[in-house]
């Protein structure tokens, strides 16, 4: 059928040209050397036309100039050109493509411009072309295995089974012949000797001993190694000693910090959700999952459990040590997405695929995999299984609290304390919803009554919302009016039975439905309220109107008799018994339609949150996230694990059609990836699923856990890994550069028992790791970018390391393991590593993204590394750099008799575990000495005197002016208050920021006092805000010493402008600005933080104009920093040094 | 162009660096590199000036952000038809976040300016001055009636999933044309605009292509740019650690042989000193003559449009500008007056920040971008219990239509394009997603919006994800 095919074909090289075009511009040279010709070629298929183009004109053309040399028999410079895999892979200069690419051998053959030293290659012009041509449209090669993409995905799913590497299994890898049997001391070593023979490569001797102990230090350990561990093994070093300080280094808990870190980039770790404010924004026991890792790590628990533990550990048999439920964290702290469950789903497939697995499944969510075999039915398989798990309501205990501790007794304390507060605040909501709610029953009465008449009772609520009625309260009357058919209810009966009326003939039916509801048969005895039989024994309502009418005014009745009885009640002594009915039961009945427990205007304390407004529901989930985060965060607090476990009935999924969940598709069982299922994939049959997936993962019969596993390891030991895409092993991956190395890794660790410090050991162990860093000119010009690992890569210390290593320098460096995360923005900088730090997905702190850190907002394969002037800027201008040199520089001269050639001594042991050289300590005096001639003299402005005072005091306003004014005692880092106990005894809720504040009641308004420096007037403007509809609102004044009030404002859940212009002002003046509650101390939070500003004519002459009152608000001690002296300075340098922050 | 950089683009070796850097910094830029050679192949980022995929008119853009929402009916698409049904429900009506009810006329009275005699509405007197200037977009729309998506979506291109702004695309794409100073700056005074830092992010976009976020309401550098001032040693005695540095990074090397990552960190340090004087100098705008000065206005708004101005100039790729912390323009109540209010904050600043690119001749090639998330309704909000206490005269959230407009380079000036129906409730006519919006801003910037693609967890990511159509009739 070739119309047919070449209809096809057209079409797809119309798409493959254009993506060609632009994969002309973009294609990555080095990283990803397949994909983009894979891409074209599944896009394309053997195009009929490109294959049959291919076989005339370049194949051919190949065979004829280059297969002597990059062919079957010789691959000079790493490059064999015979076959579509090689051709991709390219060389040790890297890949053919893009054709203009300056390394882009094929280019400088093709066009003769030879910039390396390769035989001209002679070819005519229409050749040229050609080949020119066929490279532009992506050098498609028809390869029948790639580029025959099957007809359908199953199809597609059993071709790749059989055919792409990464879903081979994993079997034992053959161990290449030595060539060099002196070098090679492990297997390893002869996987890597192979590939360096190929290229005609030698490999690097062993590195000296001092960069090897620091390049193992930093690799297990993050940390630097003593200049007397350093020297010891310089002194003598052997294969023994080396063996032994990779055994003390695996023992020490340091390990688990370092390697954990690693685990937590894959985990995208955050103590965050990623959204909400304030409290909510936190998990509640980040922490327990960070350290269950640090400590897995450390207890080299098997590879293998590890993963059952992260995702299954509620379904493990964990005995009396339940602590591995914090190992559900890896699931767990993804990203939340408010209000759409499907996001954050996604996320948690995306961590285990990728993490787990090296496959992109997200990319399955709306459609078959573009790229690999997993069709989308496979995706939906496995968010049945997340989706049929959620955290369970409490969050199971890990540790028993130690429940005699002042520690715990206190949390307990602050516990009930808070627990307290969401309780009074909802019984205080409730007071006022069952006024406003009883107040309106007319009204309840009228909208029911209306929604019946429009025969769509549903419509209750909308009808209620027009009426500015609650619409949930109004469904509650509704729901109460009609359940009473059955049984009649003595007050509303009667009102259901009228209601029922046609309202046409109301007035004629309802005199006959009065009277047989009354007079009902003595079977039928009703129990009907005093008051409604007395009225409507009489009674002809013209309408429902009057009816509703008559209840109406007898409920304000009832309800007024009620409150003078309870009135009464007060004036009595307190031993007297609170009043519990009306003393006339018919009555109390009707009392009960409003006060009793199934009164539809009685709302049950459970229902307050459902039927608030969005903002009453807000302040009630805010106290809730204060019980939450006390739970958290409390030192007392017992650690609970973020844990998950199965819904009682599973989800069962189906495919959402272009991933929306309201377009339904086929129904899809619960159950693995099919392509990695050795058999057709059965069905999950436990609960959600969530242990047989995770058995399907944890297994050794699994081609891709192990082999992703390894290569991450390999990854962070030699900086790069021997996969190029840690977490895409799929078609777009990259190929392996030591596939058998990769298979005898993957192999071997298994056969360890998936032991992870057994294959540190097994890869550090080996001539390849302990290879010197140097490189060498004629090794560079083969394989500049040391694919085959001809040396030892040179690194870059990472963010922790840095940090950490900062710390160690200056002695500073606090060791405490687990708890609790510290925030490293915080000035005073807790001195604990670096991966105890707090990680805010939403705004990662600026030092983290300075320094490369892994972002945490969804799983990260690997990071990047920039080097960029921001983190320059930090080493020469932070203080917490500044205070590590002072650290440096006051130890040196501790252990020294304070001579200059041996403090530098001392720092070179320090930082660098060596001794300096003369030249060295030669360059160190000379500086010490140019910088002490001129003593560092700080060239910060001298804190700047400030104009303002804080403090509470009262306002007078029959004099207008300020009457008492108290500066607050203390400051709490951020804003100032009574005491370190908020509230306090003194001054109350009282409270003052930079924003704005608290008034702790009525004696005690918060007042800003400016004192002005000059003679001028003084112009004002600002925003005065206020959000709580509860309570009374503050009131807020200006007040001037000279005039007393110039503004006053009252405000309530809104904002106003606060605004005077001009007013005359002499120096020593004050000006108050004050807020004060009003009757209530409650809800009485406000921002206010205006600007002053000079505004007389004379005003240019003043140094300052401007009082922003939000940047002249300081705490009460903030002085400049002190400058580095001489030797501080000198210290600095070494720590911004190259050879401080690199490891060879 | 699917730059996923290669390392290539900027390894140097130590000869091409002397040369370069003789030449002049440009040629370095905000070097970034990976650990050395033999990584070649991991990610790194590069802030290095580079061409678009096609020669364009715009080389910077400047976005201002009227977060909370610009009523568009009280703005720039005037609709007369609000008078006859005020109070009165409309025969159209739409979903929205909450309930509105009957029509509210513009309280704004609207004159035609200039010579396109394009109505504004005396909510932006000065800005109107500017009109023939800018291309106005009556007939925006986006997805959802809500600040955090619409927010997501008008930086992100997405309502809700982690993707890079804009503003990081832009920078990938471009470079910056100064090393001394970020690439793309974002300006709120007085905190985070809603959505906080997700609105400037980079996402799985390399850092340095994260906006730099920038509290204007500062006056100070120091608060303005982070470590850029020392308190601990004087510029002479800092100079003279980094020549001590230099020589001992030196000698270190000497031992070594060549190696671009360490060469790039000895660089690196050069670059941060001198850019603590130019970051200084970029953001102190008494360095402004008075008549520019007073050209702007004396107010916050105006401050940072001018900071703007002189980062623009000095390289900045993409800076934007938000009206304030939370969502100011977001007038639920009292829209006339708050409107007021927000308008009369940065009209003059808006009207003299065009007026002086011009007169720089910036504006033929800085493209002036402005949009709110989205617009509001043309009926009041009204109250319902238990959602909203509205008073009836304001408007609630509206993304079925609302109006964007852009001006410089590259864009028709006193244009037109498209229209809302005959109450500026929805767009109806020639309309204009905000994925269209982002095709076109890339496209004036030398982009194919399909084409500037990025590589990650296994797929090409743009900032239109599969959608997007330049819109031709805005291009001049």
């Amino acid at each position: 059928m070739p119309d047919i095919m070449d209809g096809m074909s057209t079409a797809r090289t119309d798409r493959s040209l254009r993506l060609d075009f632009w994969n002309r511009l973009s294609i990555p040279m080095t990283v990803s050397p397949t994909f983009a010709v894979t891409i074209l070629l599944l896009l394309s298929g053997t195009a009929g036309a490109d294959a049959q183009f291919f076989e005339t004109n370049i194949r051919p053309v190949l065979a004829e100039h280059c297969f002597g040399c990059h062919g079957p028999e010789k691959n000079e410079g790493g490059l064999r050109l015979n076959t579509a895999d090689y051709f991709q892979g390219g060389g040790n200069r890297g890949t053919i493509l893009p054709y203009n690419d300056k390394f882009g051998l094929f280019d400088l053959v093709v066009e003769n411009r030879s910039s390396f030293d390769h035989p001209a290659v002679s070819l005519d012009a229409e050749t040229r072309s050609n080949l020119r041509g066929w490279i532009e449209r992506g050098a498609p090669w028809p390869k029948p295995l790639k580029s025959a993409k099957p007809q359908t995905m199953d199809a597609f799913v059993e071709l790749a089974k059989r055919e792409h590497w990464a879903f081979q299994s994993v079997t034992e890898s053959k161990v290449p012949d030595a060539t060099d049997a002196g070098w090679a001391r492990s297997p390893i070593d002869r996987f890597i000797l192979a590939g360096l023979d190929r290229a005609k490569l030698q490999p690097s001797p062993m590195a000296d001993p001092r960069s090897l102990i620091r390049r193992i230090y930093y690799d297990l350990t993050g940390l630097p190694p003593t200049y007397e561990s350093a020297t010891e093994f310089a002194t003598n070093p052997s294969w023994e000693a080396y063996e032994q300080i990779v055994d003390e280094l695996l023992a020490s808990p340091r390990y688990g910090e370092r390697w954990g870190r690693h685990w937590l980039d894959i985990a995208r770790y955050s103590n965050t959700k990623g959204y909400g404010r304030g409290r909510d924004r936190y998990f509640p026991f980040p922490h327990t999952y960070r350290d269950y890792v640090i400590r897995a790590f450390n207890e080299d628990l098997p590879y293998d459990r590890f993963i059952l533990e992260q995702l299954a550990a509620d379904h493990l048999d964990l005995g009396d040590d339940v602590r591995p439920l914090a190992a559900l964290g890896f699931i767990t702290l993804g990203r939340q997405f408010p209000g759409d469950r499907n996001a954050t789903l996604d996320d948690q497939i995306d961590v285990v695929t990728r993490g787990l697995q090296g496959l992109t499944v997200s990319c399955a969510r709306c459609h078959d995999h573009k790229f690999d075999p997993v069709p989308t039915a496979d995706y939906y398989s496995l968010y049945g299984v997340f989706r049929s798990s959620h955290a369970p309501s409490e969050l199971p205990l890990i540790e028993e609290p130690d429940v005699a501790s002042n520690s715990y007794i206190e949390y307990e304390h602050e516990l009930e304390q808070r627990q307290d507060a969401v309780a009074a605040y909802v019984a205080r909501v409730r007071v006022q919803l069952l006024a406003e709610a009883r107040s309106r029953v007319s009204e309840y009465l009228h909208v029911v009554y209306d929604a019946l008449g429009d025969d769509n009772l549903d419509d209750v609520q909308s009808l209620a919302r027009d009426r500015t009625l609650s619409p949930q309260l109004a469904q509650r009357w509704l729901d109460h009016l009609k359940n009473n058919e059955g049984a009649p209810d003595p007050v509303f009966g009667l009102w259901w039975t009228l209601a029922q009326l046609d309202a046409d003939n109301f007035r004629d039916e309802a005199r006959d439905a009065i009277r047989s509801y009354l007079y009902a048969g003595p079977d039928e005895e009703r129990l009907i309220a005093g008051p409604i039989r007395t009225h409507f024994l009489d009674a002809n309502p013209e309408s429902m109107d009057a009816v509703n009418e008559f209840y109406s005014v007898l409920f304000e009745e009832i309800d007024r008799e009620w409150k003078d009885v309870l009135a009464a009640r007060s004036q009595l002594t307190s031993d007297s018994a609170w009043p519990e009915a009306l003393a006339d039961p018919e009555r109390e009945l009707v009392r009960q339609a409003l006060y009793g427990p199934n009164s539809p205007a009685n709302i049950p304390p459970n229902d307050i949150e459902r039927l608030s407004n969005a903002e009453v529901r807000q302040k009630i989930a805010a106290r809730r996230a204060a019980v939450r985060e006390h739970m958290g965060s409390h030192p007392g607090r017992p650690d609970r694990a973020m844990a998950l476990v199965d819904a009682n009935t599973p989800y069962d999924p189906y495919v959402f059609l272009r991933g929306k969940e309201a377009t339904r598709g086929e129904d899809v069982p619960r159950r693995f990836l099919s392509v990695l299922s050795p058999g057709p994939s059965t069905p999950f049959e436990q609960g959600s699923g969530r242990i047989e997936l995770a058995k399907a993962i944890a297994n050794e019969r699994n081609p891709l856990t192990a082999r992703v596993l390894v290569n991450r390891v390999w990854m962070h030991h030699f900086g790069q890994p021997l996969v190029e895409t840690p977490s895409d092993f799929g078609y777009q991956g990259s190929l392996p550069t030591h596939p058998a190395l990769l298979d005898y890794l993957a192999h071997e660790f298994m056969d360890d028992g998936w032991s992870i410090k057994r294959l540190h050991k097994r890869i550090m162990l080996s001539s390849v790791y302990v290879q010197s860093s140097e490189t060498r000119p004629e090794a560079q010009a083969i394989d500049p970018q040391n694919k085959l690992l001809w040396h030892y890569q040179r690194r870059r210390l990472n963010f922790e390391a840095m940090r950490d290593s900062l710390l160690v320098a200056a002695d500073h460096l606090d060791i405490t393991m687990g708890g609790l995360s510290f925030d490293i923005s915080d000035p005073s900088y807790p001195s604990r590593r670096t991966i105890y730090a707090e990680v805010d997905r939403q705004d990662l702190p600026d030092v983290f993204a300075t320094f490369d850190f892994a972002a945490p907002t969804s799983h990260r394969a690997r990071r990047f590394e920039t080097t960029v002037p921001p983190q320059s800027l930090y080493f020469m201008n932070n203080q917490f750099v500044a205070d590590q040199a002072r650290g440096v520089a006051a130890q040196s001269c501790g252990t020294a008799d304070s001579n200059g050639d041996a403090r530098i001594q001392w720092m070179y042991r320090r930082l660098f575990h060596r001794d300096p050289t003369n030249r060295e300590l030669q360059l160190g005096i000379e500086f010490v000495n140019e910088i002490a001639k001129n003593p560092a003299i700080n060239e910060a402005p001298v804190h700047v005197k400030s104009d303002w005072k804080y403090g509470v005091g009262v306002v007078d306003e029959a004099t207008g002016r300020t009457t008492s004014f108290t500066e607050f005692p203390y400051w709490n880092g951020e804003d100032y208050q009574g005491d370190d106990q908020w509230p306090d005894g003194t001054f109350g809720s009282a409270t003052l920021g930079k924003l704005g504040g608290q008034p702790g009641g009525v004696e005690h308004a918060v007042i800003r006092r400016w004192t002005s420096p000059v003679d001028s007037s003084i112009s004002f403007i600002g925003e005065l805000h206020h959000h709580s509809a509860i309570g009374d609102g503050i009131r807020a004044y200006i007040v001037s010493s000279r005039e007393g009030i110039i503004w006053s404002g009252d405000v309530q859940d809104g904002l106003i402008m606060t605004e005077f212009q001009n007013h005359s002002i002499r120096m020593g003046d004050t000006v108050d600005l004050v807020v004060a509650s009003k009757g209530e101390a409650e809800e009485d939070r406000f921002r206010w933080h205006p600007r002053l500003y000079l505004s007389g004519p004379d005003s240019t002459q003043f140094p300052k104009q401007d009082w922003l009152t939000r940047f002249d608000f300081i705490g009460p001690q903030a002085s400049p920093p002190e400058p580095l002296d001489a030797w501080a300075q000198y210290a600095q340098v070494l720590l911004m040094s190259n050879e401080f922050i690199f490891v060879d | 162009m699917h730059h996923q950089p290669t390392i290539d683009d900027f390894i140097l070796s130590r000869r091409d660096f002397l040369q370069r850097t003789g030449m002049g910094f440009g040629a370095l830029g905000l070097a970034t590199l990976t650990g050395s050679q033999a990584s070649l192949a991991a990610p790194s980022a590069s802030l290095l000036p580079k061409e678009p995929q096609f020669p364009a008119k715009a080389k910077r853009v400047i976005h201002i952000f009227l977060n909370g929402g610009l009523s568009q009916v009280d703005s720039f698409d005037p609709k007369p038809a609000l008078d006859k049904y005020a109070g009165k429900p409309l025969p159209v009506q739409y979903e929205t976040e909450r309930k509105t009810g009957g029509a509210l006329p513009s309280p704004f009275k609207f004159r035609k300016y200039g010579e396109s005699g394009i109505e504004v509405s005396d909510l932006f007197p000065h800005l109107a001055e500017c009109v023939d200037d800018m291309c106005i977009i009556r007939s925006m729309h986006t997805n959802i009636p809500a600040h955090g998506p619409s927010l997501m979506m008008m930086n992100c291109g997405d309502n809700q999933l982690s993707r890079p702004s804009i503003g990081s695309w832009v920078t990938y794409g471009l470079g910056t044309q100064n090393e001394n100073l970020p690439g793309f700056v974002t300006m709120c005074p007085g905190g985070y605009p809603t959505g906080e830092a997700q609105n400037w992010q980079s996402a799985f976009l390399p850092s340095p292509y994260q906006g730099t976020y920038i509290d204007s309401e500062h006056e100070n550098v120091e608060k303005l740019v982070k470590n850029i001032k020392s308190y601990y040693s004087t510029k002479e005695a800092q100079r003279q650690q980094l020549d001590l540095l230099t020589e001992l990074n030196e000698m270190h090397q000497e031992k070594r042989q060549e190696d671009a990552a360490l060469e790039s960190r000895i660089h690196t340090f050069e670059l941060a000193y001198r850019m603590q004087f130019e970051a200084t100098d970029a953001f102190d705008i008494s360095k402004e003559p008075e008549y520019i000065r007073e050209l702007y206005g004396n107010s916050v708004q105006a401050r940072q449009m001018l900071i703007a101005r002189r980062l623009l100039e000095r390289g900045v790729r993409f800076v934007q500008l938000w009206h304030g912390p939370g969502q100011p323009w977001d007038s639920h109540d009292d829209v006339a007056e708050q409107h007021s209010r927000l308008g009369g904050q940065c009209d003059q600043g808006l009207a003299a920040l065009l007026k002086d690119l011009k007169q720089r001749g910036m504006l033929e090639d800085t493209l002036v971008l402005c949009t709110g998330e989205f617009g509001r309704t043309p009926t009041a909000e009204i109250a319902e219990p238990g959602i909203s206490v509205a008073k009836g005269n304001g408007r609630d959230h509206n993304h079925h239509g609302f109006t964007a407009w852009m001006a410089g380079a590259g864009v028709k000036g006193g244009h037109v394009h498209g229209a809302t129906d005959e109450f500026g409730f929805k767009a109806v006519e020639n309309k204009v997603h905000v994925h269209d919006l982002h095709a076109t801003v890339l496209h004036l910037l030398g982009f194919d919006h399909e084409a500037l693609t990025y590589r990650y967890a296994g797929r090409d990511f743009r900032l239109t994800d599969v959608h997007g159509f330049v819109v031709d009739d805005l291009l001049a």
